[in-house]
This record gives structure tokens, C-alpha cells and sequence, in this order.
């Protein structure tokens, strides 16, 4: 296509609607591998898991087959002598509470701190803060005193407290950037609008933080499932969570692959699940375009 | 200098709604020409497709010849200026003048000299080594313009710059843009929500409605000849008055009872077209006539004086009309009087909205 | 439906004081326009009377009692933001009923009256077709439409705005100026809106107040706002253009007094001789509106000056004359070929200058004028 100039007739070339290119597949199958590799470990557990001894030991491998929960039934309550079931709950109750317990005071707190004049406010924020600074070892054998004393060695209300308090920092912290973001005039018109503090922060603010909601909670689910230092101090038998009672197998029963990887799924599997549910609702840029 | 050519560019968002469909445009060299249209109109897409801040999804985009599709933003000598200056706040306001010139590793001496001369053409020498949080709202846009221009590019592309100033702020800084305009010569198109400021600033005014071009000419062309009533109702203060649902006559056109003579040739191209019809008159062309002459009936709804001069609501039998008179011997509310447009200036619209009353507007 | 009273208002932030004694009667029923140049209080007025901030001292009245005490919820009052804070998690029907659903309010609202007032506001407001949209997916100008639904959806008392059609395009901005006042007539409701925009406030406004640092410049009727500014700076803050404003020397001559604009020296009128006679100054701020200088010659007072500025607006042609150092505004409907530094002439109507002490800004004026010129 020729256009003319004042000065002289140039050729132009129309460039073309950009498809695919050689360079885009490229990338597509590089990171497609990548994801494989990723995943491949999770494929062979689940599977393996759900295999009898025969086609776990099967050589070549066998991709389908027929699944069996026997497995399951094994590791919830034979494996190791008793079985992770009580384990598994006592895991599951200690995680969820703390969880929600972290999630929701902490946030009340940061939006305490964020939204009123505290004195010494900053101050504040940076002490909640200093707590996550130290590794947890430091605070075991004071932690273990209180505990003691306070004679609640052994039960789901002592790690539920420290999981809370320790998640609770981190809480804080996260969702301070998520309150700051919120303009204020919402609020202000929610105030106007007949509304109290409390149901601003119930009805207008905490739907539009929900992103930070969902990450510091996800977090905080992760933090407590996995934990196991202060676990294994506090608890003995009763409240004993799943990282403590894996940690004491001793496995000298010999290579179970099937039941072992049966747990190794269900150790994995609550957290798996609830963050995939959980991640679904991370939706981003809530407030966009509210306010000029 | 540059010269620049839009060749029937597109804009499709990935979620498929077309932000400029079929945008085609000259730009002369040294020219300076407003994009103005309500909000999502396509105006600021256009602008960062030209700054290659956005990429085109069809079409091509020349700069002086060549097309620049594929030229990156920092390799097109194209200068912006934003609505909210962006200026660096760590850097005084000599660092942020300079920083054109340092990213090009100009030599310091002349960056210092240049850094001068333009500080004293926009009078910020005082603030030279202060930091912009210290400064007004109209300085930081004077230092966001000086920092545009010291590299004497082809283009200045301005976001309306003005918007978040002050009403005679904003008339000081667009005579002193319209100035610099002058006498540096870059090729520069510009934004703004603000009529006025398009009208007393610019060359040419383009007016885009819903992505697309609707009309490009100075300000009086768009005000006295525009090519549909998009244009007549957005260019203008008060916006254009319009008389719904007339019929067309052999001779011209009846509006309620009332019935006018229209100009030959506007009958003759209403007469291929199809209504409804809709008359337009911009309330300055409105003749407040003799009780029992030739006219609408009006009553006046309200008198708001603005100073010399008044804004009246007219309910007429076929609606409420705005008519602009002196305050000064203007009706009372209330008051009955009989208004007559001047056919002179008056714009006869179709049902698709084009203009009838203009030469060449798809007849 | 309210008489607001402000009483000996003070409020200051920190060091910086924004009213020291502010005392402002709204009447009931009334539409007040708050103006003035950015940062002379006029927000944060509204904002104290609102609830959402708190004066140093002083009493806020509404209908005599005083709200002082009271949060924004108690003093039902409506108010329509600048920036609109929209509520983004709810939809455009969400936004308006919000304020209807505060538990308060609980068992006052039935559902059907809900939704009739969500109905009725969203026709007043022509977004009765956006009720299920996004805030995210409005554009500007209908935004500004929900939360001028929001703030009505109560029937309040007093019915607050900040900067309301300010970011409209100029249809959209002189529909809404009708709409809004018609809301006005039908509801009675005491509105006062705060802008920048002085025509707004001209067009729009029963009383007008001009703030400036903080304090009451002038308020009345606008159009006498306009016509009797009591200082150079409302002289030159009203109109459209606004007067032209400068300082210019005047010395006598003979029995009256002559203002030397640029090389010209040109002989007051006698009113305002008398003005000046008991002055010390040598010299007067001068305003005058941009229909008084006339550049097609006349029989009037010549001037001349050069051409600093000249720009198009609709239907005319404005030129700034620097006249001894005075930029004059004047505006003319004959189009000139000009360029900047260019010589003009002109004749001013001396009948309509107005003149402000120098020092004080305060307007220089005797009941002879009013004698004069009725």
C-alpha cells in the first residue's frame, strides 16, 4: 500500500494481525513441562495410594487401574498401632480454630490500629511485628512453663492459643496494606448512611479485604497444620497432632508403601483442599474504580 | 515536528469491547490538536496507542512516514505530560528537569544550560532546588511541562494536564501551553474534558464518540457546522437546544403548530432522508421576538443570570428549551414570550442523526 | 426541611487554622452554593456540618438545637462525595438501598417501600437501566448519579454536595443543574453545595457564600454578589469571563480625579471622585467586566495597550490588553486577526468600573451611585 507525502511515495507494509508465533508454542511446552514436573510427585502419591500391593509393585508400572481404599482404612487405623485418625482430627480442630480465631481477631486489631489514632500507633504495628522475629525455639521452654503451670499440657486449648497468637502477628501485618487501601470516604459514607463502626466494619470494610482475608488465612492454615516444634512439646498423647505422631512413627514395621503414601495424602489433602476452595474467591482489585 | 497518520486503527480490549473502531487522522506537523468526548469515548486510548503506552490491534500508526507499530515508547521522541504530573518526589525539581537529558547521557554542562532556559520560559527559577511536595498544584505542572520540553521532542502528548487545577490557574497555564506552543512548534495532541480550554487552545478539536472519529475541525466549525447532533450536543455551553419530532414541510419544517421555513438545499437533503426530524439552536441563536410575531410560545421556567449574561428555561409547547440573553432586560419568570430560532445557524437533524443543514455530511 | 445556624465555628488542624470565629445562617428550604478558591474551607465546612469532623468550638444548629454532640447518623443528613465512595462490593441497586438497610433504621422501610424509592431514584436519576451493573463497569458521570441517589434515597433533612457535577461532560453537567434543582423544588429538602465552578454557583445557587481563608468574603442573592462585589477579590473571583482586576494609580485633577490607565489618563465619574476623595492612596484597584471595554472605538474613554493573550471561545473572541501594566480582559463577538505584542485601542465605559481600596480590597462606594444610576 503506497501512501503519498509531500515529498515522496513510500511503501508501507500493513503488518498483520499477530498469531501465534513459533516463539509462543515454545514457551507454552516449556512451561507446560515444567508444570508436569511439578505435579508429577502428587500424581504418583495419590496414585500409588490408591494401588493394592500388586500393582504397586508391579513392574512395568501399571497407569490404570483398579482403585482400592484399603489403604485408607489401613493408615486411619492400623498404621504405625493406632492409626492417624486421631490424629488427623486433633490436627484438623487445632488448625481450624486458631485459623479463624488469627484471622478474625487479628484483623479487628489491624483495623483498630490502621483506622484510630492509637498512641503510639507505628509503634505498635512494629512491636506485633518483632514477635515473628525470633525463631519459635526461643519461646519454647517459657512456653512450655505457662503451660505447665497453667495445666494445659496435653490439650487443643494450648496450641490453639499459641497457634492464635503466633499467626496473629502475621495477620496484623498483612492486612494493614488491605485496610490502608480502603478509601476512607467509604466508610465515611457508610457513617453517614446510618451505619456504627462496627457494622461499617462487618457490612462495608471486611467484604472489600476479603483478598487479604483469604491469604492471611490460608497462611495461618498452613502455618498451624505443619507445625510441629511446639506441638510436639505441649502434647503428649491426647492432643498430639498429625506432624507429631509421624514424627514418633518409627517404622520398623518395614516399607508399607501403600498405607505410608495413604498418609502422606491425607497429611496433605485438608490444606490442598482448602486453599484451592479458598483461592477461588481471591479476586483482585475490588475496589477499582470506586473512587476517582 | 513530526507528522502524524492514524491509518484505520483499532482497539479491541481483551475482553472484546472495541475502544476506537476505524480511526483515521492527519495531524500536520506543529500542529496542536484536542481530542475532546464524554468519558469512554476512546480519547485516552488513542492518545496511548499514539505514545505506544498501548498497543494497536489493527491498523497502523505513522510518525512522520514511519511506522512506529513496533517503535517502544522511549524510542518514539514523544513527550507526555499527565494529569497527575507524575513527578519523582525524591528528586528536587533541577533533578527532575534534568532527568530527560541524564538518561541520555547528555553532557552536564549543556543539561545545566538547557535546565536555565527552559525553568525561565515557564518561571520556576525559584523552585529549582526545591522538592515538589513543597510545591503548588500549577508549579508541579509547570516542572512536569518544562521536564516534557527540555528534550525538544517532535510531539508533546498531554492528558489533560490542567484537570486538577485551579479555574484561573487553568486559564493562566493554557495561555502560557498555547505560548510555548508558539514558539517551540512540537507537534502536540491534547486531552481535555473542558470545552473552553479546547476551544482557546487548540488548532483543531476531534471529537470521538464511542470509539469513533466523529468530526475534526476547529472550534467554530464544530460549533457552527456540526456533522450530526453527537457534536451539536456535546460542543457548547449551555448545550445546543432541541426541538424533537418536527415534519417536514414542502418549505421547511413544522414544529408543533408552529411552522418554519428552512433553507433549499436543507429541505432538499432532508427529503432523501428519514425522520423523525429534530431542529437544533444553540441558545445564543435564539431571537426573543414580538408577542404576535412569527415564533414558539414560550413561558419562562427559570432565569438563571450568570453575570452579563442569563440562562433562560422556556417551556414551549414542544419543550423545554434553553435561550441565552443579556441579564439586563431579561423576562421574568413566569412571563410569556415568543422565541424564534435563527434559521440562519439552526441545524436540521435525521432520525440517524445526521446533520441536514451541512454540505456533504453522507448526502 | 432545616434552618442550619453556625455559630462562632474555629477549627484548626495542628498549627493551621482553618476557621477562627465563622458565623453562617442557612434558611430552611434553601439552595446555598459554598464557593471559593481551593483551600478557603469550604470542604471542611461542609464536612463539620455533616458530623464527619469536629469543630474546635463553636455551635452547629439544626433548627435551633444544637448538633454539636451528635454523630452523622443522628443529624440525618445525605451527602454525595466528591469522589462518590461507592460502595465496590455491591451493585448499583445495592449502593442506593445501602443507607435504607442500616440496622437503625430497621422495621422502618418495608421491602416494597425499598424498592419503590430505589425505583422512583433511579428514574429521577436515568439509571434505572444500571441498577445491576458494577460500580467498576459505570463511567464517571453515571457514578456521580448513584451517589447523588444514595444521598436522596433518605428524604434527609439536609442534603449535602461536594463538587456534584463537576466531572460531567458540559450535557451531562447542565442536565444535572436542572435536575438538581428541580429535586430542590419537589423536596424542600436545605441543600447546600460546595464547587469551584463560580457559574455553577451563580446558576444554581438561592445564596451564595464566598469563602476565603477561612472566612465569609461575601454571600447573598448571586446576582447581587455579582453586581455589588464588596471586595477586589469577589470582584474578580464572579463572571464569566470574570472582571478584569489591577492596581492603577489616580491622582487629582481639578475638582475630581483621573485614573492613568497605561499612557491614558482618563477622568472618573463623579460618584466615584467621591469614593476616592477622602483616600491617601495614589493609587486604586480597578475592576472592570469584559463588556466594558470596547475595541471597536467609541465615544468613551480611549486606552491603549498591547496584546498579551488572545484565544477563541464560542461565538467570540477574547483579547488580554496589558494597559500600563493591568491585564483587561475584553470580549467581542467580531473576530480580529491579532498576534501577541500587537498594539489595540480601546474605549472603556467608565460607568461600569468599580474601585477597591488598595490596601484593603475593600470596595470604595457612596449612596450617590445608587442615586446616579437608579
Amino acid at each position: 500500500m503506497t501512501v503519498s507525502t509531500a515529498h515522496s511515495t513510500v511503501q508501507i507494509n500493513v503488518p498483520k494481525k499477530r498469531r501465534n508465533s513459533l516463539g509462543d508454542y515454545t514457551r507454552y511446552l516449556i512451561a507446560s513441562g515444567f508444570v508436569g514436573f511439578c505435579l508429577f510427585p502428587f500424581y504418583i502419591i495419590i496414585s500409588t495410594s490408591l494401588k493394592s500391593d500388586a500393582d504397586i509393585f508391579a513392574w512395568p508400572p501399571v497407569w490404570l487401574f483398579e482403585a482400592t481404599p484399603e489403604n485408607y482404612y489401613n493408615a486411619l487405623f492400623v498404621f504405625g498401632g493406632e492409626g492417624i485418625f486421631k490424629y488427623l482430627i486433633n490436627s484438623l480442630v487445632v488448625t481450624g480454630i486458631s485459623t479463624a480465631l488469627a484471622v478474625g481477631l487479628g484483623a479487628m486489631v489491624c483495623y483498630g490500629l490502621t483506622r484510630f489514632k492509637v498512641v503510639a500507633g507505628n509503634h505498635l504495628f512494629f512491636f506485633i511485628l518483632s514477635t515473628r522475629f525470633a525463631p519459635p525455639v526461643a519461646f519454647v521452654v517459657p512456653l512450655y512453663l505457662m503451660v505447665q503451670r497453667t495445666g494445659l499440657i496435653d490439650t487443643h486449648l494450648a496450641l490453639i492459643l499459641i497457634y492464635t497468637s503466633m499467626n496473629m502477628s502475621l495477620v496484623v501485618w498483612v492486612m494493614r496494606g488491605f485496610f490502608e487501601a480502603i478509601p476512607i470516604e467509604i466508610e465515611e459514607a457508610a457513617l453517614i448512611d446510618g451505619y456504627t463502626r462496627l457494622q461499617i466494619f462487618r457490612k462495608v470494610v471486611l467484604p472489600l479485604v476479603k483478598p487479604g482475608l483469604i491469604t492471611t488465612s490460608i497462611l495461618s492454615a498452613i502455618m498451624a497444620w505443619n507445625e510441629f516444634l511446639i506441638a510436639t512439646v505441649m502434647t503428649q498423647n491426647s492432643a498430639a497432632t498429625l506432624p507429631v505422631y509421624l514424627a514418633g512413627f518409627s517404622g520398623s514395621m518395614g516399607l508399607e508403601w501403600g498405607p505410608y503414601l495413604a498418609v502422606g495424602t491425607m497429611a496433605v489433602a485438608p490444606i490442598m483442599i482448602f486453599t484451592l476452595v479458598l483461592q477461588r474467591h481471591l479476586v483482585r482489585g475490588l475496589t477499582f474504580g470506586a473512587v476517582r | 515536528m513530526a507528522h502524524i497518520t492514524i491509518n484505520n486503527v483499532n482497539k479491541i480490549y481483551p475482553d472484546g469491547t472495541p475502544a476506537v473502531s476505524n480511526l483515521n487522522m492527519e495531524i500536520a506537523s506543529g500542529e496542536f490538536l484536542c481530542i475532546i468526548g464524554p468519558s469512554g469515548c476512546g480519547k485516552s486510548s488513542t492518545l496511548r496507542m499514539l505514545a505506544g503506552l498501548e498497543e494497536v490491534s489493527s491498523g497502523q500508526i505513522l510518525i512522520d512516514g514511519e511506522d512506529v507499530s513496533n517503535t517502544p515508547a522511549r524510542d518514539r521522541d514523544i513527550a507526555m505530560v499527565f494529569e497527575n504530573y507524575a513527578l519523582y518526589p525524591h528528586l528536587t525539581v533541577r533533578e527532575n528537569i534534568s532527568m530527560p537529558l541524564v538518561a541520555r547521557n547528555t553532557p552536564k554542562g549543556e543539561t545545566k544550560s538547557r535546565v536555565a532556559d527552559i525553568a525561565a520560559r515557564l518561571s520556576i527559577e525559584s523552585q529549582l532546588d526545591k522538592k515538589p511536595a513543597k510545591l503548588s498544584g500549577g508549579q508541579r505542572q509547570r516542572v512536569a511541562l518544562a521536564r516534557a520540553m527540555i528534550r525538544n521532542p517532535r510531539m508533546f502528548i498531554m492528558d489533560e494536564p490542567l484537570g486538577h487545577l485551579e479555574a484561573y490557574l487553568r486559564i493562566e497555564l493554557r495561555r502560557e501551553i498555547r505560548a510555548l506552543h508558539e514558539s517551540s512548534g512540537g507537534t502536540t495532541m491534547y486531552i481535555t474534558h473542558d470545552q473552553e480550554e479546547a476551544a482557546a487552545i487548540s488548532d483543531r478539536i476531534a471529537i470521538m464518540y464511542d470509539g469513533v472519529l466523529q468530526q475534526v475541525g476547529t472550534f467554530e466549525e464544530l460549533i457552527d457546522h456540526p456533522v450530526n447532533r453527537m457534536v451539536a450536543e456535546f460542543v457548547g455551553e449551555p448545550p445546543i437546544s432541541i426541538v424533537e419530532n418536527g415534519i417536514l414541510t414542502e418549505t421547511g419544517i413544522k414544529l408543533g403548530e408552529v411552522e418554519f421555513v428552512l433553507p433549499v438545499d436543507t429541505v432538499r437533503r432532508a427529503k432523501k432522508a428519514s425522520g423523525p426530524f429534530a431542529l437544533g439552536a444553540r441558545p445564543r441563536d435564539f431571537q426573543i421576538v414580538e408577542n404576535d410575531a412569527h415564533g414558539l410560545t414560550a413561558k419562562i421556567r427559570s432565569v438563571q443570570p450568570m453575570g452579563e449574561w442569563a440562562i433562560l428555561l422556556c417551556d414551549t409547547a414542544v419543550g423545554v428549551l434553553t435561550v441565552v440573553s443579556a441579564t439586563a432586560g431579561a423576562p421574568q419568570v413566569e412571563s410569556e414570550i415568543t422565541i424564534s430560532p435563527n434559521f440562519s445557524r439552526a441545524h436540521l437533524f435525521a432520525a440517524d442523526g445526521n446533520n441536514l443543514s451541512v454540505e456533504g455530511s453522507l448526502n | 426541611m432545616t434552618k442550619i445556624s453556625l455559630k462562632g465555628l474555629q477549627k484548626s488542624y495542628g498549627k493551621l487554622n482553618v476557621f477562627k470565629d465563622l458565623d453562617l445562617t442557612i434558611e430552611d428550604r434553601s439552595y446555598v452554593c459554598l464557593i471559593g478558591p481551593s483551600g478557603c474551607g469550604k470542604s471542611t465546612l461542609m464536612r463539620i456540618i455533616a458530623g464527619l469532623e469536629e469543630a474546635n468550638s463553636g455551635q452547629i444548629l439544626f433548627d435551633g438545637d444544637d448538633v454539636s454532640a451528635l454523630g452523622c447518623a443522628d443529624r440525618d443528613v445525605g451527602m454525595a462525595f466528591q469522589n462518590y465512595a461507592l460502595y465496590p462490593h455491591l451493585d448499583v441497586a445495592g449502593n442506593l438501598r445501602f443507607p435504607l438497610l442500616a440496622p437503625r433504621y430497621r422495621g422502618m422501610y418495608s421491602k416494597k417501600e425499598i424498592a419503590d424509592r430505589v425505583g422512583t431514584i433511579a428514574e429521577l436519576l436515568e439509571i434505572g437501566h444500571l441498577l445491576h451493573r458494577n460500580i467498576g463497569q459505570l463511567s464517571g458521570g453515571q457514578q456521580q448519579r448513584v451517589s447523588l441517589g444514595r444521598s436522596l434515597i433518605r428524604r434527609p433533612k439536609v442534603l449535602l454536595l461536594d463538587e456534584p457535577v463537576t466531572h460531567l461532560d458540559a450535557r451531562l453537567r447542565y442536565a444535572m443543574r436542572s435536575e438538581l434543582r428541580r429535586i430542590h423544588e419537589v423536596m424542600g429538602t436545605t441543600t447546600i453545595h460546595v464547587t469551584h465552578d463560580q457559574q455553577e454557583a451563580l446558576a444554581m445557587s438561592d445564596h451564595l457564600v464566598l469563602l476565603r481563608n477561612g472566612g465569609i468574603e461575601q454571600q447573598g442573592p448571586p446576582m447581587e454578589v455579582y453586581s455589588e462585589p464588596q471586595t477586589s477579590f469577589t470582584a474578580g473571583f464572579l463572571g464569566d469571563p470574570p472582571r478584569s482586576i489591577g492596581i492603577v494609580p489616580f491622582r487629582r485633577n481639578g475638582g475630581g480625579f483621573d485614573l492613568v490607565l497605561g499612557t491614558n489618563a482618563v477622568a472618573l465619574p463623579a460618584y466615584l471622585a467621591e469614593a476616592c476623595r477622602g483616600s491617601t492612596d495614589d493609587s486604586v484597584t480597578i475592576a472592570l467586566p469584559a463588556s466594558a471595554i470596547n475595541l471597536s472605538g467609541g465615544a468613551m474613554a480611549p486606552v491603549a495597550g498591547t496584546v498579551t493573550a488572545h484565544e477563541m471561545i464560542e461565538g467570540a473572541q477574547r483579547i488580554v490588553l496589558d494597559v500600563g501594566g493591568v491585564h483587561f480582559t475584553t470580549q467581542s463577538s467580531q473576530v480580529r486577526p491579532v498576534a501577541i505584542g500587537d498594539s489595540l485601542s480601546a474605549s472603556v465605559d467608565m460607568s461600569r468600573v468599580q474601585l477597591f481600596s488598595a490596601k484593603t480590597g475593600r470596595r470604595l462606594a457612596t449612596e450617590v451611585k445608587e442615586k446616579e444610576i437608579s
